[in-house]
Protein backbone atom coordinates (compact mmCIF):
# COMPACT_ATOMS: atom_id res chain seq x y z
CA UNK A 1 0.00 0.00 0.00
CA UNK A 2 3.11 1.97 0.70
CA UNK A 3 3.77 2.77 -3.13
CA UNK A 4 0.79 3.18 -3.77
CA UNK A 5 0.02 6.22 -2.60
CA UNK A 6 0.25 8.98 -5.64
CA UNK A 7 -2.68 6.33 -7.09
CA UNK A 8 -4.74 7.43 -4.08
CA UNK A 9 -3.38 10.82 -4.09
CA UNK A 10 -4.62 11.50 -7.93
CA UNK A 11 -7.93 9.98 -7.14
CA UNK A 12 -8.19 12.42 -4.62
CA UNK A 13 -7.01 15.52 -6.82
CA UNK A 14 -9.88 14.65 -9.08
CA UNK A 15 -12.16 14.39 -6.49
CA UNK A 16 -11.94 17.79 -4.92
CA UNK A 17 -11.16 18.71 -9.01
CA UNK A 18 -15.03 17.45 -9.76
CA UNK A 19 -16.43 18.99 -6.46
CA UNK A 20 -14.89 22.13 -6.63
CA UNK A 21 -15.12 22.85 -9.91
CA UNK A 22 -19.22 21.88 -10.43
CA UNK A 23 -19.84 23.46 -7.44
CA UNK A 24 -18.49 26.93 -7.32
CA UNK A 25 -20.95 29.49 -9.11
CA UNK A 26 -20.21 31.61 -12.01
CA UNK A 27 -19.94 34.86 -11.29
CA UNK A 28 -23.49 36.98 -12.34
CA UNK A 29 -23.46 38.06 -15.92
CA UNK A 30 -25.71 40.09 -18.55
CA UNK A 31 -27.26 37.59 -20.77
CA UNK A 32 -29.00 41.06 -22.90
CA UNK A 33 -29.94 44.12 -22.98
CA UNK A 34 -32.66 44.98 -25.34
CA UNK A 35 -32.99 47.53 -27.14
CA UNK A 36 -29.36 47.69 -27.87
CA UNK A 37 -29.82 50.07 -30.74
CA UNK A 38 -30.16 53.73 -29.12
CA UNK A 39 -31.21 57.22 -30.21
CA UNK A 40 -29.25 60.39 -28.77
CA UNK A 41 -32.51 62.55 -27.45
CA UNK A 42 -34.45 60.05 -26.20
CA UNK A 43 -35.99 58.34 -23.10
CA UNK A 44 -35.13 54.91 -23.57
CA UNK A 45 -36.43 51.63 -21.32
CA UNK A 46 -34.29 48.85 -21.29
CA UNK A 47 -34.90 45.59 -20.34
CA UNK A 48 -31.87 43.49 -18.78
CA UNK A 49 -31.68 39.64 -18.46
CA UNK A 50 -29.31 38.54 -16.22
CA UNK A 51 -27.98 35.12 -15.26
CA UNK A 52 -26.97 33.70 -12.33
CA UNK A 53 -28.01 37.46 -10.57
CA UNK A 54 -30.49 38.49 -7.68
CA UNK A 55 -31.47 41.55 -8.78
CA UNK A 56 -34.37 41.05 -6.09
CA UNK A 57 -31.76 40.54 -2.96
CA UNK A 58 -30.40 44.55 -3.35
CA UNK A 59 -32.21 47.70 -3.52
CA UNK A 60 -28.92 49.95 -4.33
CA UNK A 61 -29.20 49.08 -8.33
CA UNK A 62 -27.46 51.10 -10.60
CA UNK A 63 -26.87 51.05 -14.29
CA UNK A 64 -24.73 53.10 -16.70
CA UNK A 65 -23.93 52.84 -20.40
CA UNK A 66 -20.11 53.47 -20.91
CA UNK A 67 -19.02 55.50 -23.98
CA UNK A 68 -15.52 55.40 -23.33
CA UNK A 69 -13.41 55.65 -20.33
CA UNK A 70 -14.32 59.15 -19.14
CA UNK A 71 -18.02 59.25 -20.53
CA UNK A 72 -20.46 57.30 -19.01
CA UNK A 73 -24.14 58.01 -18.53
CA UNK A 74 -26.12 57.08 -15.05
CA UNK A 75 -29.97 55.57 -15.46
CA UNK A 76 -32.61 57.63 -14.46
CA UNK A 77 -34.36 54.92 -12.69
CA UNK A 78 -34.57 50.89 -12.17
CA UNK A 79 -37.30 48.60 -11.67
CA UNK A 80 -36.53 45.36 -10.68
CA UNK A 81 -38.76 42.84 -12.30
CA UNK A 82 -37.30 39.30 -11.04
CA UNK A 83 -34.07 37.96 -9.93
CA UNK A 84 -33.26 37.45 -13.85
CA UNK A 85 -34.86 40.65 -15.40
CA UNK A 86 -34.46 44.81 -14.25
CA UNK A 87 -35.79 47.60 -16.37
CA UNK A 88 -33.40 50.58 -16.75
CA UNK A 89 -34.50 54.01 -18.50
CA UNK A 90 -31.75 56.54 -19.50
CA UNK A 91 -33.00 59.84 -20.82
CA UNK A 92 -30.42 60.15 -23.34
CA UNK A 93 -28.90 63.63 -24.24
CA UNK A 94 -29.32 64.99 -27.03
CA UNK A 95 -25.52 64.79 -28.56
CA UNK A 96 -23.20 61.89 -27.66
CA UNK A 97 -19.56 62.20 -26.30
CA UNK A 98 -17.96 61.83 -30.05
CA UNK A 99 -17.66 63.61 -33.57
CA UNK A 100 -19.08 60.09 -35.25
CA UNK A 101 -22.56 59.38 -35.83
CA UNK A 102 -21.99 55.71 -34.55
CA UNK A 103 -20.95 54.59 -31.43
CA UNK A 104 -20.51 51.21 -29.50
CA UNK A 105 -21.02 51.36 -25.84
CA UNK A 106 -21.46 48.88 -22.56
CA UNK A 107 -23.64 48.38 -20.26
CA UNK A 108 -22.41 48.50 -16.91
CA UNK A 109 -24.58 46.98 -13.60
CA UNK A 110 -23.80 47.04 -10.46
CA UNK A 111 -25.49 46.39 -6.85
CA UNK A 112 -24.68 45.33 -3.38
CA UNK A 113 -24.94 41.58 -3.63
CA UNK A 114 -24.00 40.64 -7.17
CA UNK A 115 -21.67 43.25 -7.57
CA UNK A 116 -20.57 45.17 -10.88
CA UNK A 117 -21.11 43.35 -14.26
CA UNK A 118 -21.10 44.73 -17.43
CA UNK A 119 -21.59 43.69 -21.09
CA UNK A 120 -19.41 45.00 -23.17
CA UNK A 121 -19.40 46.62 -26.65
CA UNK A 122 -23.38 45.59 -27.02
CA UNK A 123 -24.58 48.91 -27.32
CA UNK A 124 -25.10 51.26 -30.46
CA UNK A 125 -25.59 54.96 -29.93
CA UNK A 126 -26.72 56.75 -32.86
CA UNK A 127 -27.15 60.80 -33.45
CA UNK A 128 -28.36 62.73 -36.43
CA UNK A 129 -25.81 65.38 -35.65
CA UNK A 130 -22.61 65.58 -34.21
CA UNK A 131 -21.43 68.15 -31.30
CA UNK A 132 -18.59 66.73 -29.60
CA UNK A 133 -17.98 69.28 -26.87
CA UNK A 134 -21.92 69.55 -25.80
CA UNK A 135 -21.71 65.71 -25.64
CA UNK A 136 -19.06 65.33 -23.87
CA UNK A 137 -20.17 67.89 -21.21
CA UNK A 138 -24.07 66.06 -20.91
CA UNK A 139 -22.24 62.85 -20.39
CA UNK A 140 -19.34 63.49 -17.92
CA UNK A 141 -22.24 64.98 -15.42
CA UNK A 142 -22.88 61.15 -14.18
CA UNK A 143 -19.72 59.63 -12.88
CA UNK A 144 -19.41 56.00 -11.76
CA UNK A 145 -18.46 55.80 -7.57
CA UNK A 146 -17.51 52.99 -6.57
CA UNK A 147 -18.74 49.82 -7.48
CA UNK A 148 -19.13 46.93 -5.45
CA UNK A 149 -17.55 43.39 -6.23
CA UNK A 150 -18.83 39.78 -4.87
CA UNK A 151 -18.25 37.96 -2.11
CA UNK A 152 -16.86 34.47 -1.67
CA UNK A 153 -15.06 32.26 -4.49
CA UNK A 154 -16.73 32.28 -8.34
CA UNK A 155 -15.49 31.55 -11.93
CA UNK A 156 -15.45 34.39 -14.67
CA UNK A 157 -18.55 34.67 -16.75
CA UNK A 158 -18.28 34.38 -19.78
CA UNK A 159 -20.88 35.21 -23.12
CA UNK A 160 -21.30 32.42 -25.36
CA UNK A 161 -19.37 29.87 -22.96
CA UNK A 162 -21.46 30.30 -19.55
CA UNK A 163 -21.02 27.08 -17.33
CA UNK A 164 -18.97 25.50 -20.01
CA UNK A 165 -16.34 27.58 -18.82
CA UNK A 166 -16.03 24.25 -16.39
CA UNK A 167 -14.41 22.12 -19.34
CA UNK A 168 -11.34 23.58 -18.32
CA UNK A 169 -10.86 20.73 -15.84
CA UNK A 170 -12.16 18.12 -17.98
CA UNK A 171 -10.48 19.33 -21.44
CA UNK A 172 -7.74 21.68 -21.40
CA UNK A 173 -6.12 19.90 -18.81
CA UNK A 174 -6.18 16.39 -20.51
CA UNK A 175 -4.11 18.06 -22.92
CA UNK A 176 -1.37 19.01 -20.48
CA UNK A 177 -1.18 15.63 -18.81
CA UNK A 178 -0.96 14.25 -22.30
CA UNK A 179 1.86 16.69 -23.14
CA UNK A 180 3.57 15.48 -19.90
CA UNK A 181 2.79 11.48 -20.38
CA UNK A 182 4.59 12.02 -24.15
CA UNK A 183 7.69 14.00 -22.60
CA UNK A 184 7.89 11.06 -20.17
CA UNK A 185 7.82 8.53 -23.50
CA UNK A 186 10.72 10.85 -24.83
CA UNK A 187 12.60 10.28 -21.88
CA UNK A 188 12.48 6.35 -21.97
CA UNK A 189 12.95 6.22 -25.68
CA UNK A 190 15.78 8.56 -25.65
CA UNK A 191 17.00 6.27 -22.66
CA UNK A 192 16.37 3.40 -24.32
CA UNK A 193 18.51 4.04 -27.08
CA UNK A 194 21.75 4.50 -25.02
CA UNK A 195 21.28 1.76 -22.93
CA UNK A 196 18.97 -0.64 -25.26
CA UNK A 197 17.06 -2.26 -22.02
CA UNK A 198 13.84 -3.35 -23.26
CA UNK A 199 12.20 -2.26 -20.42
CA UNK A 200 12.81 1.14 -21.24
CA UNK A 201 11.33 0.55 -24.76
CA UNK A 202 8.09 -0.71 -22.82
CA UNK A 203 8.34 2.39 -20.41
CA UNK A 204 8.26 4.16 -23.44
CA UNK A 205 5.34 2.53 -24.92
CA UNK A 206 3.37 2.35 -22.24
CA UNK A 207 3.66 6.02 -21.67
CA UNK A 208 2.46 6.64 -24.97
CA UNK A 209 -0.37 4.53 -25.11
CA UNK A 210 -1.90 6.14 -21.96
CA UNK A 211 -0.43 9.47 -23.57
CA UNK A 212 -2.85 8.79 -26.40
CA UNK A 213 -5.75 7.68 -24.51
CA UNK A 214 -5.51 11.20 -22.95
CA UNK A 215 -5.26 12.81 -26.47
CA UNK A 216 -8.38 11.02 -27.73
CA UNK A 217 -10.04 11.63 -24.76
CA UNK A 218 -9.40 15.36 -25.24
CA UNK A 219 -10.21 15.48 -29.10
CA UNK A 220 -13.45 13.75 -28.15
CA UNK A 221 -14.66 16.37 -24.95
CA UNK A 222 -13.37 19.23 -27.44
CA UNK A 223 -15.73 18.31 -30.30
CA UNK A 224 -18.45 18.26 -27.57
CA UNK A 225 -17.16 21.20 -26.23
CA UNK A 226 -16.92 23.25 -29.45
CA UNK A 227 -21.02 22.03 -30.72
CA UNK A 228 -22.76 24.08 -28.51
CA UNK A 229 -20.00 26.82 -28.42
CA UNK A 230 -18.86 26.82 -32.15
CA UNK A 231 -22.26 25.01 -33.27
CA UNK A 232 -20.17 22.18 -35.03
CA UNK A 233 -18.75 19.48 -33.68
CA UNK A 234 -15.79 19.76 -36.25
CA UNK A 235 -14.35 22.29 -38.79
CA UNK A 236 -11.84 21.94 -40.68
CA UNK A 237 -11.23 25.89 -41.17
CA UNK A 238 -10.19 24.97 -37.65
CA UNK A 239 -6.32 25.04 -37.50
CA UNK A 240 -5.92 23.50 -33.88
CA UNK A 241 -8.22 20.72 -34.49
CA UNK A 242 -6.83 19.90 -37.38
CA UNK A 243 -2.90 20.13 -36.17
CA UNK A 244 -4.13 17.94 -33.07
CA UNK A 245 -5.63 15.27 -35.25
CA UNK A 246 -2.63 14.89 -37.17
CA UNK A 247 -0.36 14.80 -34.18
CA UNK A 248 -2.57 12.34 -33.19
CA UNK A 249 -2.75 10.22 -36.32
CA UNK A 250 1.21 10.68 -36.20
CA UNK A 251 1.48 8.92 -32.51
CA UNK A 252 -0.54 5.87 -33.98
CA UNK A 253 1.66 5.48 -36.51
CA UNK A 254 3.77 4.39 -34.13
CA UNK A 255 1.82 1.50 -32.93
CA UNK A 256 1.49 0.71 -35.92
CA UNK A 257 5.57 0.82 -36.90
CA UNK A 258 5.88 -1.27 -33.10
CA UNK A 259 3.41 -4.25 -34.54
CA UNK A 260 5.22 -5.05 -38.43
CA UNK A 261 8.44 -5.55 -37.02
CA UNK A 262 9.22 -8.91 -35.74
CA UNK A 263 12.40 -8.77 -34.14
CA UNK A 264 12.76 -7.62 -30.83
CA UNK A 265 15.67 -5.19 -30.84
CA UNK A 266 14.73 -3.61 -33.97
CA UNK A 267 11.36 -2.75 -33.32
CA UNK A 268 12.33 -1.16 -30.49
CA UNK A 269 15.31 0.63 -31.82
CA UNK A 270 12.98 1.80 -34.73
CA UNK A 271 10.45 2.59 -32.46
CA UNK A 272 11.88 5.11 -30.30
CA UNK A 273 13.45 7.06 -32.91
CA UNK A 274 10.36 7.42 -34.29
CA UNK A 275 9.08 8.54 -30.97
CA UNK A 276 11.78 11.44 -30.90
CA UNK A 277 10.60 12.65 -34.50
CA UNK A 278 6.75 11.94 -33.45
CA UNK A 279 7.32 14.75 -30.20
CA UNK A 280 9.78 16.92 -32.50
CA UNK A 281 6.23 16.80 -34.93
CA UNK A 282 4.10 17.32 -31.73
CA UNK A 283 4.90 20.35 -30.61
CA UNK A 284 4.70 22.60 -33.60
CA UNK A 285 1.84 20.63 -34.68
CA UNK A 286 0.06 21.54 -31.34
CA UNK A 287 1.87 24.61 -29.85
CA UNK A 288 3.75 26.63 -32.32
CA UNK A 289 1.01 26.59 -35.72
CA UNK A 290 -2.10 27.53 -34.17
CA UNK A 291 -0.56 30.57 -32.97
CA UNK A 292 0.54 31.48 -36.51
CA UNK A 293 -2.82 31.70 -38.01
CA UNK A 294 -6.32 32.89 -36.61
CA UNK A 295 -8.79 30.19 -35.19
CA UNK A 296 -11.90 30.06 -32.76
CA UNK A 297 -10.01 28.19 -30.35
CA UNK A 298 -8.33 30.14 -27.61
CA UNK A 299 -4.59 30.29 -27.58
CA UNK A 300 -4.25 31.00 -31.12
CA UNK A 301 -3.89 33.83 -33.90
CA UNK A 302 -1.05 34.86 -31.09
CA UNK A 303 -3.65 35.23 -28.10
CA UNK A 304 -2.50 32.82 -25.06
CA UNK A 305 -5.16 30.65 -23.76
CA UNK A 306 -4.28 30.88 -20.42
CA UNK A 307 -4.51 34.93 -19.43
CA UNK A 308 -7.14 37.34 -18.52
CA UNK A 309 -10.71 36.67 -18.02
CA UNK A 310 -10.20 32.83 -19.32
CA UNK A 311 -8.28 31.51 -16.37
CA UNK A 312 -8.26 33.90 -13.43
CA UNK A 313 -7.17 32.72 -9.77
CA UNK A 314 -10.35 31.23 -8.91
CA UNK A 315 -9.42 28.90 -11.74
CA UNK A 316 -6.43 28.18 -11.55
CA UNK A 317 -6.63 26.80 -7.57
CA UNK A 318 -8.71 24.09 -9.63
CA UNK A 319 -6.82 23.83 -13.12
CA UNK A 320 -3.75 23.35 -11.94
CA UNK A 321 -4.54 20.26 -9.82
CA UNK A 322 -6.79 19.20 -12.27
CA UNK A 323 -3.72 18.55 -14.29
CA UNK A 324 -1.79 17.00 -11.72
CA UNK A 325 -4.41 15.06 -10.83
CA UNK A 326 -5.33 13.92 -14.67
CA UNK A 327 -1.12 13.39 -15.02
CA UNK A 328 -1.08 11.25 -12.09
CA UNK A 329 -4.16 8.83 -13.32
CA UNK A 330 -2.20 8.67 -16.96
CA UNK A 331 0.88 7.33 -14.87
CA UNK A 332 -1.16 4.85 -13.52
CA UNK A 333 -2.55 3.66 -16.66
CA UNK A 334 0.37 3.42 -18.02
CA UNK A 335 2.42 1.25 -15.26
CA UNK A 336 -0.88 -1.20 -16.15
CA UNK A 337 -0.54 -1.35 -19.38
CA UNK A 338 3.79 -1.62 -18.60
CA UNK A 339 2.95 -4.76 -16.26
CA UNK A 340 0.20 -6.45 -18.74
CA UNK A 341 3.21 -5.88 -21.41
CA UNK A 342 5.62 -7.33 -19.08
CA UNK A 343 3.75 -10.48 -18.78
CA UNK A 344 2.94 -10.95 -22.13
CA UNK A 345 7.04 -10.74 -22.92
CA UNK A 346 8.24 -13.23 -19.68
CA UNK A 347 4.94 -15.26 -21.82
CA UNK A 348 6.74 -15.60 -24.91
CA UNK A 349 10.64 -15.17 -23.75
CA UNK A 350 10.19 -18.99 -22.05
CA UNK B 1 -39.41 5.91 -26.28
CA UNK B 2 -38.65 5.08 -22.84
CA UNK B 3 -40.88 1.96 -23.20
CA UNK B 4 -39.23 0.84 -26.72
CA UNK B 5 -35.73 1.26 -24.96
CA UNK B 6 -36.11 -0.59 -22.01
CA UNK B 7 -37.47 -3.28 -24.59
CA UNK B 8 -34.30 -3.14 -26.43
CA UNK B 9 -31.77 -3.24 -23.19
CA UNK B 10 -33.73 -6.35 -21.98
CA UNK B 11 -33.61 -7.88 -25.48
CA UNK B 12 -29.20 -7.03 -25.74
CA UNK B 13 -29.73 -8.21 -21.99
CA UNK B 14 -31.06 -11.42 -23.06
CA UNK B 15 -28.59 -12.18 -25.83
CA UNK B 16 -25.64 -12.02 -23.41
CA UNK B 17 -26.94 -13.79 -20.91
CA UNK B 18 -28.84 -16.51 -22.34
CA UNK B 19 -26.77 -19.64 -22.90
CA UNK B 20 -28.90 -21.81 -24.75
CA UNK B 21 -29.04 -19.36 -27.66
CA UNK B 22 -26.07 -18.04 -28.04
CA UNK B 23 -23.15 -20.03 -26.66
CA UNK B 24 -20.62 -18.61 -28.73
CA UNK B 25 -21.77 -15.12 -27.27
CA UNK B 26 -22.08 -16.38 -24.05
CA UNK B 27 -18.33 -17.87 -23.82
CA UNK B 28 -17.10 -15.48 -24.67
CA UNK B 29 -18.59 -12.52 -22.77
CA UNK B 30 -17.31 -12.23 -19.18
CA UNK B 31 -19.63 -10.93 -16.44
CA UNK B 32 -18.13 -7.69 -16.95
CA UNK B 33 -18.40 -7.36 -20.21
CA UNK B 34 -22.10 -7.84 -20.07
CA UNK B 35 -22.89 -5.06 -17.73
CA UNK B 36 -20.21 -2.81 -20.31
CA UNK B 37 -22.88 -3.82 -23.04
CA UNK B 38 -26.02 -3.40 -21.34
CA UNK B 39 -24.36 -0.13 -19.62
CA UNK B 40 -23.31 1.30 -23.80
CA UNK B 41 -26.95 0.17 -25.16
CA UNK B 42 -28.62 2.11 -22.08
CA UNK B 43 -27.04 4.90 -22.28
CA UNK B 44 -27.41 5.45 -26.10
CA UNK B 45 -30.65 4.74 -26.19
CA UNK B 46 -31.02 7.56 -22.80
CA UNK B 47 -29.22 9.78 -25.24
CA UNK B 48 -31.54 9.52 -27.57
CA UNK B 49 -34.51 9.92 -25.84
CA UNK B 50 -32.60 13.48 -24.15
CA UNK B 51 -31.89 14.19 -27.81
CA UNK B 52 -35.41 13.99 -28.64
CA UNK B 53 -36.46 16.31 -26.42
CA UNK B 54 -34.12 18.70 -27.54
CA UNK B 55 -35.81 18.98 -30.45
CA UNK B 56 -38.64 21.21 -28.39
CA UNK B 57 -36.58 23.12 -26.17
CA UNK B 58 -32.65 23.02 -26.60
CA UNK B 59 -31.81 20.84 -23.73
CA UNK B 60 -28.14 21.17 -24.16
CA UNK B 61 -28.21 24.77 -24.02
CA UNK B 62 -30.16 25.14 -21.36
CA UNK B 63 -29.28 25.90 -17.71
CA UNK B 64 -26.55 27.70 -18.87
CA UNK B 65 -24.98 25.03 -21.13
CA UNK B 66 -24.25 23.25 -17.94
CA UNK B 67 -25.70 19.64 -19.63
CA UNK B 68 -22.38 20.77 -21.87
CA UNK B 69 -20.41 19.90 -19.28
CA UNK B 70 -21.74 16.98 -18.17
CA UNK B 71 -21.45 15.40 -21.69
CA UNK B 72 -18.05 16.19 -21.45
CA UNK B 73 -17.61 14.44 -17.88
CA UNK B 74 -19.48 11.27 -19.67
CA UNK B 75 -16.95 11.38 -21.96
CA UNK B 76 -14.35 11.37 -20.24
CA UNK B 77 -15.67 8.30 -18.01
CA UNK B 78 -16.86 6.57 -21.70
CA UNK B 79 -13.53 6.84 -22.62
CA UNK B 80 -11.85 5.75 -19.74
CA UNK B 81 -13.76 2.58 -19.92
CA UNK B 82 -13.71 1.40 -23.56
CA UNK B 83 -10.10 1.81 -22.47
CA UNK B 84 -10.44 -0.48 -18.88
CA UNK B 85 -12.32 -2.66 -21.36
CA UNK B 86 -9.32 -3.47 -23.62
CA UNK B 87 -7.24 -3.57 -20.89
CA UNK B 88 -9.25 -6.94 -19.44
CA UNK B 89 -9.93 -8.59 -22.86
CA UNK B 90 -5.76 -8.38 -23.03
CA UNK B 91 -5.05 -9.54 -19.51
CA UNK B 92 -8.17 -12.40 -19.82
CA UNK B 93 -5.90 -13.58 -22.92
CA UNK B 94 -2.63 -13.26 -20.77
CA UNK B 95 -3.96 -15.33 -17.98
CA UNK B 96 -5.50 -17.83 -20.31
CA UNK B 97 -2.46 -18.36 -22.40
CA UNK B 98 -0.53 -18.95 -18.33
CA UNK B 99 -3.02 -21.51 -17.84
CA UNK B 100 -2.10 -23.25 -20.65
CA UNK B 101 1.08 -23.45 -20.33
Amino acid sequence: MRSNWWKILGVLILLYVFIVGMLVPLKPGITSAQPSVLQAGEVVTMTISGYNTFFTKSTDHRAWIKADDTHALAASAIKVLNDQQLEASFRLPTYLPSDEKRLTASLLIDNSFDGATVIPGNLFLQQDSTNQAMGSQAWQTSSIGELHSKSGMSFPFRAILYETIRNTYFHVSLWLAMVILLITSLVFSIRYLSTTNPIDDYKAMSFTSSGLLFGVMGITTGMIWAKDTWGTYWTWEEVKMNMTAIALLIYMAYFVLRSSFEDMEKRARIAAVYNIFAFAALIPLIYVVPRLTDSLHPGSGGNPAFGGEDLDNTMRMVFYPAVIGWTLIGVWISSLIYRARKLEEQLYDD
Amino acid sequence: MTGASLFVILFFQNICLNKKNSRVLARNFTTMKRIIVTFFVALFFLTNTLLAQGAEVDFMRSIGKIYVVVAVIVAVFLCLVVFLFFLDRKLTRLENQIKDK
